[in-house]
């Protein structure tokens, strides 16, 4: 079938399809390149059940103008391609996130230490990229400073887009940075993971971190306050956020400075083994 | 509803509602058994075994107003008193078993899955 546009794709990830299309053919390599993290094109006819169409509108009437629709409804216009980019990015990962059908995604920062995850659960600005931030400067992999991936055993799975981070504390203004410009000394994680640790925490200027244990019961609702896949799948968000708190310690309570978590949460991991 | 037993806790998923809920080891055996022909006399004395604290109805009264309020109970049958409605902090004054309460406390926690959850959203949890 022909359409309208100039370049048209469908993309899977972890069980969920996109399809992208844009009336300026030079821009579909930068909108594939923001795909979400294990994103992989699909051949013609591969595509069964696309849930998300993002179509990307470029016009030319005396200013340029960028117009990113989803399922037909507008959802930004922009005066730059970089702008619209940024707001492309969030927001096919929101719609990954939301109809995975093979894992699902909880609102976390993620790290490796010594072959197990510490998951930080939490809304935008709780201080989550500035703890992944200071376990990395520790020696932890990396995995996500956005999305913990859990499959149906319980497992984590790396999403390791380049670190968001915030120059001003609460501004939603974010800056992509690698980890090469970290230095990190952990690396990537590349592999899934058992889940360790559990860090329910929120950042308070002066605050000291005496956390609370966590019931897995209890941690097992956090994973859920926080998955943005629940509402679409609840069983299957259920019984991955079950498995995962069952192998798991969890804890919470507010934090001050990040360095007392990441030297609180090392030390806890390594005295459990 | 979906079940599954963790640590001693009975977590519950309502797919209808989307809620999940986490019950502590009172709460649970108290939603197991309450079932229509189980008394209350029966219930306190099922709880005290369990946790070992002394059979009080006032425990077992509080665990179903916590399921009731919940809608984990198609009725508790209990009528509005001043037993029956004693929040957390007055159930603890009045019994006073301060060690044996931290185990026997039913405890209900909820979570409710979002349709609007997004990075800087809200769900509920109590």
């Amino acid at each position: 079938m022909r359409h309208p546009w100039q370049a048209y794709e469908c993309a899977t990830a972890y069980g969920a399809e996109v399809v992208v299309r844009t009336n300026r053919a030079a821009a579909m390599s930068a909108l594939l390149a923001r795909l979400p993290y294990g994103s992989r094109l699909l051949a013609d006819g591969e595509a069964s059940h696309p849930k998300c169409v993002f179509s990307v509108v470029f016009s030319s009437n005396g200013d340029e103008t960028w117009v990113l629709n989803r399922n037909g409804r507008r959802v930004a216009r922009c005066r730059s391609e970089a702008h619209l980019l940024e707001i492309f990015e969030s927001q096919v990962a929101l719609s990954v996130a939301k109809s995975a059908t093979e894992c699902i995604f909880v609102h976390c920062g993620v790290v490796g230490w010594r072959g197990k995850a510490i998951l930080i659960p939490g809304h935008t600005c709780y201080g989550k990229t500035t703890l992944v931030r200071h376990f990395l400067e520790a020696g932890a992999a990396y995995y996500s400073d956005e999305f913990a991936i859990l499959d149906s055993a319980g497992k984590v799975h790396p999403y390791a887009r380049p670190l968001q981070i915030r120059h001003q504390p609460g501004s939603l203004k974010q800056t992509a940075v690698t980890m090469e410009e970290l230095g990190a000394a952990g690396g990537v994680g590349r592999e899934s993971i058992e889940p360790a640790l559990l860090l329910c925490c929120r950042y308070r200027e002066g605050g000291r971190w005496r956390p609370e244990e966590l019931t897995p019961g209890v941690a097992a609702l956090e994973l859920l306050r926080y998955s943005f896949t629940a509402y679409r799948s609840m069983e299957a968000a259920f019984r991955a956020a079950s498995e995962s708190a069952s192998r798991l310690s969890a804890w919470r309570g507010a934090r001050g400075e990040a360095h007392e978590v990441v030297e609180w949460a090392l030390r806890h991991l390594d005295t459990r083994g | 509803m979906v079940e599954k037993e963790l640590a001693g806790e009975l977590l519950l998923c309502d797919l209808g509602s989307k809620k999940a809920f986490s019950l502590n080891r009172s709460a649970a055996l108290v939603w197991k058994h309450a079932d229509g022909r189980t008394s209350i006399d029966e219930l306190a004395t099922l709880l005290a075994k369990e946790t070992g604290t002394p059979a009080d109805t006032r425990l077992v009264k509080f665990a179903l107003r916590k399921l009731d309020k919940d809608a984990l109970m198609e009725r508790t049958g209990l009528p509005r008193g001043e037993d029956t409605n004693l929040d957390r902090r007055q159930l603890f004054n009045k019994l006073g078993w301060a060690a044996a309460l931290l185990v026997a406390l039913p405890m209900v926690t909820t979570v409710k899955a979002s349709a609007a959850v997004h990075p800087s959203g809200q769900s509920e949890m109590d």
